[in-house]
């Protein structure tokens, strides 16, 4: 507020001149009016993305007790470092072309825009890719029926199945053990497969809605019209951005990592 | 009003499709916030009916006016209704027109982005009740408990709650977008020397809202995708057989649950806060607290939100936890009564309609906040979760308190919306028949409900008890819906013959009194130079009698190097919204189909889709060039 209060004695000093160059022209609070309402709907979004992982981790016990796939069987560390790596360098690439427009250098900024939009565009591919291998690995639910009755259910992945089941006879000797059909990693044969895709594949929605934005401020570079003088349009889709990257961090961390 | 920079087709004389089409187009707030409240009117009039309708079943034990299933349509779209359709947009509706005029800007920080929000409130509200009409209306409560609206509804293999999740998703998008534009135009578009700590009490109640919507709604879009997944493409989210956690759509639900009984309650305070200064001839005792103390409900509103299942299982722990941040949120608001009634008191109280519904609020509101106390207590909860006991805690609060606000505010900004007075003899009429009525429908509630009668059930036997309050209740439901009609035959007359208003009737205090009533489109010639909370007042009483030239809302925006003069700039109508609203629409009865005909629901999605691509490029070629 103090804030606030300052800015407002300085723009009546400043009166009609309106300041600094017109640049960011006056407002109550100093911040341009889209930029401010950009944050405002990232910060919604926030909590969009935090109810979906919330509901990831909510659920991962209740998979991993009625014998769905354990996420550490099929989410490869390597491709999703990968894919965060692509990711991290996309922002880097996206400061890079803020910084070009600023200081009006057209190679340079359709260089960096293009360079963001290709990163994003290999992100999806990477994306697909695994979402395909999912579709394409099993898993059995085995069901172990112990000596004293009690009865559990354990995921196990297509790959480990005969190692695992002969792992099982060895620790409960005497249990019963069945396996289950083969299933596919999908959408809808386990909750791991629920909640995995739909946080990740509305993530992904986001890259792409990204990727669009991106390729339009592209083109109107291309066409000409972004300069220093509108380099808001390039902040302001590079805020977006940024934004996808960082959920993708939290994703990385709290789904795969942990 | 017909002074708008709108292009007026000289053809002769002025047809009523050209009125129509500049209300369509228009992206005035004034304008647009008079088309969410008498849209949000209506809406509260159906939604009224419903409750008739359920109060005549309840009339007499073992009635069969209604069948199961229709009474639990009712009590499903009866609650949605009045809380989505009625009682937000009605605050929206207040917010719009009156919050640019009390910051003294010309309109709001997005005007278009504001028509889009009407017309998707309006086209939300229109396909949740063309459920009526082309399917089965939504029939598993507004709280949508899961599994049961996960696996159909109460009736299996109707797409009921599908009509829910949708229809919630786009009046969702229509409130965090409506959000948006209140915080940015709050922070960025007040007039010259309106500080933060000036600003009416008013926008910081609905400030306080926005910031509410812009971090629960993403919770219930989460939840409500969720459901429509689970119940179309076979995902197990909330289905206990499968591994699913129907525990995770009450979280996930009253995550956004709790902060949207504030989201209804907390602009209900903000006009109480204007009216009772206005009407004690005084400033509001303790500003400062008024305005923090909604910034603290909105903080702890969040921390509350398992006090709606202490009974599912959380266990001690988490029931002790809830019950705390419960107890503490009455602290606030006890500030604010407290507040209120210093204000009142020696004041020279000019006890017109305003005020005697003020009053009444205060009353009612206490009431409902101490039963609200009581329930968040787990041992009593326990006792009367579920019963009607609960019912009658949220009408005191809902109706007692929002409605009652509502038509303070109604009475105290009518003359501004629409230069004429509402008539005072119809306005007291109206109170007191609203009062009684109020008290006696939901007053005999708690005791019913503290004798044992169960809540969402379509019936009751006889000899237990409940019979006379039943009737009574029904009876008082009926002198509610009189004094509500009293109320609109009383606009009506108002807008023929009410008096005139003038500039000023109230001898107000803040901005909004300071231009015509109603306003021009660009709101203010000049303004009064803003020293204190009371810029108006200052004007007729004080010594500062100067005048400011008002912000430009489009300067403020605009990103042109070269900066326009200070002269004010309104941005030209724009058809974009409702045709955005309208695709929007499509892929939403697309999707509502997706699961028994694929093929036309996929050409409904992506023709709907590409329509509001089309409109989105429409309207950011309008904002590049205006
Ligand atoms: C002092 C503040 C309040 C407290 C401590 C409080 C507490 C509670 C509790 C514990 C319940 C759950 C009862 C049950 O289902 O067993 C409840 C229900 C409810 N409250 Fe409040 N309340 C407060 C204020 C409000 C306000 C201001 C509103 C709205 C403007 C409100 C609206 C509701 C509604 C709509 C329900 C019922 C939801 C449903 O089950 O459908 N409450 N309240
Ligand atoms: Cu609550």
């Amino acid at each position: 507020m103090a804030q606030a209060v300052a800015h407002d004695q300085k723009e009546h000093a400043a009166g009609a001149a309106h300041g600094h160059g017109g640049h960011h022209p006056p407002t109550s609070l100093g911040v341009n009016t889209r930029k401010l309402g950009l944050w405002t709907f990232i910060s919604s979004e926030a909590i969009f993305f935090t109810a979906l992982i919330s509901t990831y981790l909510v659920l991962k016990p209740r998979n991993l007790a009625l014998g769905g796939p354990v996420p550490e069987d099929f989410l490869g560390i390597t491709l999703t470092a990968i894919l965060a790596f692509i990711l991290l360098m996309s922002s880097l690439t996206m400061v890079l072309a803020l910084n070009a427009v600023e200081h009006n250098d057209r190679r340079g900024t359709h260089l960096w825009l293009g360079a963001t939009i290709l990163l994003g565009l290999m992100f999806l591919g990477g994306q697909t890719y695994e979402f395909n291998k999912l579709w394409s690995e099993g898993f059995h639910t085995v069901t172990i029926t112990k000596q004293d009755g009690k009865i559990e259910q354990i995921g196990v992945a297509e790959h480990h199945l005969e190692a695992e089941l002969e792992h099982l006879h060895e620790e409960y000797p005497g249990a019963q053990i069945q396996q289950g059909p083969r299933k596919p990693v999908t959408w809808t044969t386990s909750i791991f497969g629920s909640t995995f895709f739909t946080l990740t594949g509305f993530h992904g929605t986001h890259v792409g809605i990204g990727v669009i934005w991106l390729s339009i401020v592209l083109a109107m570079s291309l066409r000409g019209a972004i300069s220093s003088r509108n380099s808001l349009t390039v902040e302001m889709a590079g805020l977006y951005w940024h934004f996808v990257d960082l959920v993708w961090v939290a994703i990385f961390t709290l789904i795969y990592l942990i | 009003m017909a002074t708008t920079a709108v292009p007026i087709p000289q053809v002769g004389e002025r047809r009523w499709w050209h009125t129509a089409w500049e209300w369509i187009t228009t992206v005035d707030h004034k304008r647009i916030g008079i088309m969410y409240i008498v849209t949000a009117i209506a809406f509260f009039v159906w939604g009224g009916i419903d409750a008739l309708l359920i109060r005549i079943q309840l009339a007499q034990a073992e009635n069969t006016f209604l069948s199961p299933q229709v009474y639990n349509e009712l009590f499903t779209m009866h609650g949605t209704t009045m809380v989505f359709l009625a009682i937000m947009p009605l605050n929206a509706g207040l917010g719009n027109f009156i919050i640019p005029l009390m910051v003294g800007a010309n309109d709001m920080a997005y005007p278009r982005l504001n028509a889009l929000g009407f017309w998707l409130f309006l086209f939300g509200g229109i396909f949740l009740n063309s459920s009526y009409l082309i399917g089965h209306p939504p029939d598993a409560g507004w709280f949508a408990y899961a599994p049961l609206s996960a696996n159909g509804g109460v009736m299996p293999k109707t797409n009921a709650m599908d009509f829910w999740v949708l229809g919630i998703n786009i009046l969702g998008v229509s409130s965090i977008l409506g959000s948006i534009n209140f915080i940015v135009t709050v922070f960025n578009l007040r007039a010259p020397g309106m500080k933060f700590n000036r600003m009416p009490l008013f926008v910081w109640a609905q400030l306080v809202v926005a910031f509410l919507v812009i971090f629960s709604f993403p919770s219930i879009t989460v939840a409500s995708v969720l459901l429509y997944f689970d119940r179309n493409f076979g995902t197990a989210f909330f289905l206990p057989e499968r591994g699913g956690d129907p525990m995770l759509w009450q979280h996930l639900f009253w995550f956004f649950g709790h902060p949207e009984v504030y989201i209804l309650i907390l602009p209900a305070f903000g006009i109480i806060s204007e009216i009772f200064p206005v009407f004690s001839r005084k400033p509001i005792f303790g500003y400062a607290f008024i305005a923090y103390s909604s910034v603290a409900i909105g903080f702890l509103g969040f921390t509350v939100w398992a006090h709606h299942m202490f009974s599912v299982g959380m266990g001690p722990w988490a029931n002790a936890a809830f019950s705390a941040t419960s107890l503490m949120i009455s602290i606030p608001t006890g500030v604010k009564i407290f507040n209120w009634l210093a204000t009142l008191w020696g004041g020279s109280l000019n006890f017109k309609t305003p005020l005697y519904y003020g009053v009444a609020f205060i009353f009612l509101f206490v009431i409902g906040g101490i039963t609200g106390v009581m329930l968040a207590l787990p041992p009593l909860d326990y006792q009367t979760t579920d019963t009607y006991f609960v019912v009658g805690h949220f009408h005191y609060v809902l109706f007692g308190g929002a409605i009652f606000a509502i038509f303070a505010g109604f009475y105290y900004w009518w003359p501004k919306m629409f230069g004429r007075m509402l008539s005072e003899r119809l306005g007291i009429w109206q109170f007191w028949l609203m009062f009684i009525g109020m008290n006696l429908t939901f007053m005999p509630m708690h005791y019913l409900g503290m004798i044992g009668m169960p809540r969402r059930t379509w019936t009751y036997d006889s000899g237990l008890g409940f019979e006379f309050w039943n009737l009574m209740e029904t009876i008082g439901a009926l002198m509610i819906a009189l004094s509500v009609s009293i109320f609109i035959l009383n606009a009506i007359l108002s807008r023929r013959n009410g008096e005139i208003a003038g500039n000023d009737p109230w001898d107000g205090h803040t901005l909004e009194w300071a231009t015509t009533s109603p306003p021009p489109p660009h709101n203010f010639d000049s303004l009064p130079v803003i020293r204190t909370r009371r810029p108006v007042w200052d004007l007729k009483y004080g010594e500062a009698q100067h005048f400011t030239k008002p912000r430009d809302a489009k300067a403020a925006g605009s990103t042109d190097e070269e900066h326009t003069p200070p002269s004010i700039h309104l941005p030209p109508p724009s058809f974009y919204p409702i045709v955005l609203a309208f695709g929007l629409t499509m892929a939403a009865y697309g999707l509502l189909y997706s699961s028994v005909a694929f093929g036309p629901s996929l050409t409904a999605i992506i023709v709907g889709i590409s329509i509001v691509f089309v409109a989105i490029a429409g309207l950011a070629s309008e904002a590049a060039r205006d």
